[in-house]
């Protein structure tokens, strides 16, 4: 019951976490040196133009004014129109979003699965030669710049030619090929910006997985499932495991914004058509429209990760539902 | 019956005193083969930084053309003398042992110096880290080219080639000399922005556990809020609105950087101080009649740092990752100055015919990164009083 409450609680506080980023951002901009306006255009706007933008978005008023203007619009999904690529931001967003979704959902699964299976692995041959390995490869993995990451796989597989190195598809072909064919190289160019992403968080929890599988192992009730005669697997998988995931799901609730962060530099080098390119973009043209935007929907996913996150602990920790 | 205790001091033998000709070679001499090579390590930079600075000690220190001083060689020199000095005097120690007294070694200074002593990956990030300061506060004795120089050999040679260690870039420049220059600017940038974060945080973990009430919720929202952002998207922003044309400036940078990451500082120091609050030293404090601030500095704090060093040690790992990937969408550190970062994309396209460019700085980063992380793990388990033996 309590922990109804508590996940109550969270779901209370989410709207206000996300308004409190979103007045961030926005007081950041005002903060930001240069006239407000002058945010909104390109400098080859002509003056007749820009009077009528001026107008139309009401940036001469005063800045109280079109804060709550702003938190009107976010809440109804108005993102307004981007000046730099002037077209709708929401379209904007609405194009890259699934690519960006779909390039985190894939590194996920690099990220997780492998991160936990190796981790398992590793506290169950504690001080093997393949934890020995293990554990110097993911310390490799976890201190090394993730773009130099993605610039040495590139430079592998543009020497081999095994793999596509930019793109979502191929550029020429793809309007020639059947829909299988189109999915195949759909998928092959996803292999390298996904691995390239997930590889450095998997690293990161394999060793939490690690050390957290270490420390449960030694416990009585491992001892006991041992000596009521379960099998070694089942030991493993449902009393181990189980426990050891408590502190992973923790933290994947907690590294959401860090494979946003991702995003930014595989989308810039893979040339990957999605969020992170669109903000690094709209930050380099000062796209104030569609920087708010894009903040706004990073922080949207960012506190529906954690909410996840949560519900997923309490599935998995049935102490949390009883208590 | 008096028994008396005297803690005899076991004379190390002999072969011990060859650390006093040659830094490391007593430690290797009585099989602590640990910090045998790390100090042999040391005392090869040290001595080779002498074979290879002495020749042009006067141009690193003075400007030849202007005849102004040139305030890196003094630096460098000073670095390498506290490096001698520290190098011999370990040696002496290890050859001439202290005796301790009674209070010093049930003491937990002694019991923690001991566990980081033993930890065999901790010290080997600590040896590495300290080679890599070395490295690149020798710089100006060290680096065969000005790190600037166009054209100090021909384009894109690679390493090994001439006196250029790890050859050239697209312009020219001895990408070794790069290197040993490019480092002070990403380890300075590392150790001064943790140092603004872990100001920060400490101040207002404290602050917030402190207080409490309204300012400890509103303080603790903030920082729920500003870890809900991802940290580059917040660095670019900030970076990219306040980037005056031109001049962005390490400055900048730096602060932001620092500024970005004080948010998990502050959660440990509010919840250190919030445990030691109620322990019993803190009654006594308050039993003698100290002042609530005099409490909160002098006991609270101090108490709440040692997970705090933990943090820095992993924190100067993630900044300077941080910084290169700012680089990297060149909204880093301004040319001409060249972080590791920095060095990683210019050779972005030449990766296919000359890689070294980018590979090379790209290990130079995982090295430092790598070292910060093993110290941090090390001072860990050396804090960690159920690990200590």
């Amino acid at each position: 019951m309590a922990s109804v409450l508590y996940f109550l609680k969270k779901l209370a506080l989410a709207p206000l976490l996300v308004w409190s980023v979103v007045t961030l951002t926005f007081f950041l901009l005002e903060l930001s040196p240069g006239d407000v306006a002058d945010k909104y255009f390109n400098p080859e706007t002509p003056p007749e133009v820009r009077a009528l933008i001026v107008a139309k978005y009401h940036l001469d008023d005063p800045s109280w004014v079109r804060y709550l203007a702003m938190l009107r619009n976010l809440a109804t999904f108005d993102f307004g129109r981007s000046m730099a690529q002037d077209r709708p931001v929401f379209d904007i967003i609405w194009q890259s979003l699934p690519n960006t979704v779909l390039l985190s959902g894939i590194s996920l699964l690099v990220i997780y699965p492998t991160g936990i299976f190796v981790g398992t692995l590793q506290a169950l041959r504690q001080n093997r030669p393949f934890d020995t390995v293990a554990s110097v490869s993911t310390l490799l993995l976890y201190s090394m710049p993730e773009f130099w990451l993605a610039m040495m796989l590139q430079l592998v597989a543009s020497r081999t030619g095994l793999l596509p190195t930019s793109g979502m598809m191929d550029p020429v072909m793809y309007e020639f090929m059947t829909p299988a064919e189109q999915w195949w190289d759909r998928g092959i160019h996803l292999v390298l910006p996904g691995v390239a992403m997930g590889l450095t968080s998997a690293g990161a929890t394999a060793r939490y997985m690690r050390s957290s599988m270490l420390e449960v192992i030694r416990q009585d009730y491992i001892r006991t499932a041992r000596a009521k005669g379960l099998r070694e697997s089942a030991v493993v998988v449902r009393h181990a495991m189980r426990n050891a995931m408590l502190p992973v799901i923790t933290l994947m609730g907690l590294s959401v914004p860090a494979l946003f962060s991702g995003t930014l530099i595989i989308e810039t080098i893979f040339a990957w058509p999605g969020m992170g390119r669109t903000i690094v973009g709209a930050i380099f043209a000062q796209d104030t429209p569609l920087i708010i935007a894009c903040f706004y929907v990073f922080t949207l996913l960012v506190v529906t990760g954690n909410l996840l996150a949560d519900l997923a602990y309490a599935w998995a920790d049935p102490r949390i539902r009883l208590r | 019956m008096t028994v008396i205790v005297r803690h005899v001091t076991e004379a190390p033998p002999l072969v011990v005193r060859a650390g006093l000709v040659f830094p490391g070679l007593g430690h290797l001499a009585v099989g602590e083969w640990l910090h045998g090579v790390g100090l042999c390590a040391l005392t090869t930079t040290f001595l080779t930084t002498l074979v290879v600075g002495l020749p042009g000690l006067g141009d690193s220190l003075f400007d030849s053309v202007t005849g102004s001083v040139i305030w890196g060689g003094f630096a460098a020199v000073a670095g390498w003398v506290g490096l001698g000095a520290a190098l011999w005097f370990a040696a002496w120690r290890r050859a001439f042992p202290r005796v301790l007294t009674e209070d010093e070694r049930g003491s937990n200074r002694e019991l923690f110096r001991r566990a980081l002593l033993r930890h065999r990956t901790g010290m080997m990030g600590l040896y590495g880290i300290v080679l890599l300061s070395a490295l690149v506060v020798f710089a100006p004795l060290l680096a065969p080219f000005d790190p600037l120089q166009v054209s100090a050999g021909p384009q894109l040679v690679p390493p090994g080639t001439g006196p250029h260690l790890f050859g050239t870039d697209e312009f020219g420049r001895d990408v070794w000399s790069r290197l040993l220059y490019g480092g002070r600017i990403s380890l300075s940038i590392g150790f001064v922005a943790v140092g603004i974060s872990a100001s920060v945080g400490t101040l207002l973990g404290a602050v917030a556990a402190f207080l409490g009430g309204a300012v400890d919720r509103v303080l603790m929202f903030l920082v729920d809020a500003l870890l809900s952002l991802p940290r580059l998207v917040l660095l670019l922003t900030i970076v990219g609105l306040f980037r005056t044309t031109g001049s962005t400036g390490l400055f900048v940078i730096v602060v932001v950087l620092g500024l970005t990451s004080w948010m998990g500082i502050s959660r440990i120091v509010r919840s250190e101080v919030l445990s030691l609050r109620e322990r019993e030293f803190v009654q006594a404090a308050r039993a003698l009649g100290m002042s609530s601030p005099r409490i909160l500095l002098r006991h609270l704090v101090p108490n709440a740092m040692g997970p705090v060093i933990v943090f820095c040690s992993l924190a100067i790992g993630s900044t300077m990752l941080a910084e290169a990937s700012l680089s990297f969408l060149g909204l880093g550190v301004p040319p001409p100055i060249a972080t590791w970062g920095v060095m990683i994309s210019d050779g972005r396209d030449q990766l296919r015919s000359a890689a070294w460019v980018s590979v090379i700085p790209g290990l130079a980063i995982m090295w430092g990164v790598l070292c910060f992380n093993l110290l941090g793990d090390g001072l860990r388990d050396a804090l960690d009083p159920k690990l200590r033996g």
